[in-house]
């Protein structure tokens, strides 16, 4: 009797096997009617399936007013120092000392210009508003110790950030050093200049 | 030729130009120092009854020092602490080589629970005050209104404006509960987290509109996936209209009236444009191979999709006005799921480089890649609303987080948040 039924078992294996290959292979999908039915939402299915938070983001408003903004972006230095540089300046006398190792004026003059832009470079922290494009101009006052006594706008990027990052470091160097140089080409060149700064990214 | 003779033919023009002229001598800056700028918050004066439930300059200070731009002094090593502009002595200031002090008071107004703190911002380089302002806000909520100085500070001193009280929304799902998928938002501290929804079923690809109010995702809860948008202020959700097969990635028009999503009721994935006023999906892509994540130009009038027509995934732009479809990715075999910066000059996208994904960023015109991470499964990249900040889903060891870098990849942070799978982060707006 045993045999019957283990034989019974195996043909409806064999036989079921057959069914289910030969509806796949004709794709006959009476077999897999459980997909067709999706017309019931999977909410209705499993209980809280799905939780709305109703009104998570508050709006409370913040109401914000400027009452003053102040930012007249115009330099001068406190002038009482002023008339104690200029004495300062005729005692030192930077007359007579030159460096030997530059040869032409021109060369001098670059060689300090480099050394003017490098001291205010290591002083000028960039806003990330900065960008390619952006130009403000200052007009910069020395006496011969290479102290500023003015710095004049005279060019604004139209970015306030910028205007006072730039301006913050030229304040921020206060006096320019190593700039010996003979009083002519002081007078000439370095009494007055213009700074420009002017991102390259 | 004697090279002095070279050398002054080669500068004499510069300067006979500069100085001619002009009459004065020109000197360039193009170049600065990444230092970051030193920053003191003095504590803010209280001036009400209840005493305070937090300290206004705590949060400030570490808002303003969480991405490496400012480095705030402590109130130990500070020689004086002012709440008003005559209390300034900025010599005590300027000994500790400090560029910007921030000193204020809280006051109660009118209305019961409210108060308002008035703040300067000094720049002490140049001695004088360069900002006052007043922020009014509720007594019980005195950390978004510390995000809130922190954000206006932030734009007085480096330009852009600050992204202190925008939120991030990501997915969670938690291993050892049931398995529920949450879609939250939190601070960009990782604080404040909150739940939008909850789902047994996945939940994939929030994106927040351009207004912050409303919050697209696809989720799975009917069993296939479909597009929603949800209203964050009322709580009320819509479905947009279900195509067959894949309806995924959402991504909202700058002016919130349009979605553009991916579809594939036509065989293949393509990107379609959904019109929410009218109800009904224009295919606004047609390509035998698979188009999809889209995203939307902050102007509008373009959108990025990854697509590997050329038979590797790679990125494309198509402009919607003229009906053309560019290229814009070359480097490598895998460029996908790009995201416009805020000012639509550039891009960030996952790059595939020796078979680990990481996230880079491209200039739209020049076609320059900077590849900013260095870790392995970096993925669905987010930029923050000022354009200097992107957070993107990664794995520390097995573990799932979020975690950030700055776009010029100075300075990485990572967001803590709760434990479990978390993935797609999206950056919402600035809320105005």
């Amino acid at each position: 009797m045993i045999n019957y039924y283990s034989g019974f078992f195996i043909s409806l294996l064999l036989h079921l096997g057959l069914l289910f290959s030969f509806s796949n292979y004709f794709s006959i999908d009476f077999l897999s009617y459980e997909t067709n039915i999706t017309s019931i939402p999977a909410y209705v299915v499993y209980e809280n399936n799905l939780k709305i938070v109703e009104k998570p983001l508050s709006t409370k408003n913040k109401y914000i007013e400027v009452t003053k903004e102040k930012n007249i972006l115009e330099e001068t230095k406190d002038v009482s120092s002023i008339l104690e540089k200029l004495e300062l300046e005729t005692e030192i006398g930077i007359l007579g000392i030159s460096n030997q190792d530059l040869g032409t004026d021109l060369e001098k003059i670059l060689f300090y210009s480099s050394l003017i832009r490098e001291q205010i470079m290591l002083n000028w922290k960039k806003p990330k508003s900065s960008k390619l494009g952006m130009q403000a101009e200052f007009i910069i006052s020395l006496v011969p110790t290479g102290e500023i006594i003015e710095i004049e706008i005279k060019k604004r990027s139209g970015d306030e950030a910028f205007d006072r990052s730039a301006l913050q470091a030229i304040n921020k160097v206060n006096r320019f050093y190593d700039l010996q140089m003979p009083r002519k080409m002081f007078d000439e060149n370095f009494r007055k200049f213009i700074v420009i700064f002017s991102p390259k990214e | 030729m004697n090279i002095d003779v070279i050398k002054l033919i080669i500068l004499f023009p510069i300067i006979f130009l500069s100085t001619s002229l002009l009459g004065q001598l020109r000197i360039e800056v193009t170049e600065g120092i990444n230092d970051p700028v030193r920053i003191a918050i003095s504590p803010i004066g209280w001036n009400l009854k209840r005493p305070s439930s937090l300290y206004i300059h705590d949060v400030i200070s570490s808002d303003l020092a969480s991405f490496g731009e400012f480095d705030s002094i402590s109130t130990n090593d500070m020689l004086s602490l002012p709440q008003k502009e005559n209390e300034v002595a900025y010599r005590d200031w300027s000994l500790l080589k400090v560029d910007y002090l921030i000193i204020g008071e809280a006051s109660k107004t009118e209305e019961a629970r409210s108060l308002e703190v008035n703040y300067s911002i000094l720049d002490v380089v140049r001695k004088r005050v360069i900002h006052r302002a007043r922020v009014q806000g509720s007594e019980e909520d005195l950390e978004s209104l510390a995000h809130n100085m922190s954000d206006r500070i932030y734009k007085e001193i480096n330009g852009i404006p600050g992204i202190f009280s925008t939120k991030i929304a990501y997915i969670n799902r938690e291993r050892d509960s049931e398995g529920d998928y949450y879609l939250r938002f939190c601070d960009i501290n990782g604080k404040n987290d909150q739940i939008v929804l909850t789902s047994k079923e996945p939940i994939m690809s929030p994106d927040w509109s351009h207004d912050g109010n409303n919050i697209a995702y696809v989720s799975f809860e009917d069993g296939t996936s479909r597009i929603y948008i949800q209203d964050l202020i009322s709580g009320k959700r819509k479905g947009l209209k279900l195509e067959n097969g894949i309806n995924s990635s959402p991504t909202w028009s700058p002016k919130g009236s349009h979605l553009i999503a991916v579809l594939s009721k036509a065989g293949n994935p393509d990107i379609y444009k959904y019109d929410l006023n009218k109800d009904r999906w224009i295919q606004m892509t047609n390509h035998f191979a698979i188009d999809t994540e889209p995203d939307w130009s902050p102007k509008g009038d373009k959108f990025l999709f990854t697509s590997n027509r050329s038979g590797s995934p790679q990125i494309y732009e198509k402009n919607i006005s003229k009906n053309t479809v560019r290229r814009k990715t070359f480097l490598g075999d895998y460029n996908a799921r790009a995201r416009y910066t805020s000012d639509g000059r550039s891009f960030v996208f996952v790059h595939r480089k020796d078979g680990d994904f990481h996230i880079a960023v491209q200039n739209i015109k020049t076609g320059r890649v900077r590849v900013l991470t260095n870790t392995e499964l970096d993925e669905s990249p987010t930029i923050s609303p000022n354009g200097n900040l992107i957070l993107y889903a990664t794995k520390n060891g097995t573990k799932d987080i979020l975690s950030g870098i700055t776009i010029d990849g100075s300075t990485k942070f990572s967001l803590p948040t709760i434990s479990g799978e978390v993935r797609d982060p999206s950056w919402s707006p600035l809320f105005k």
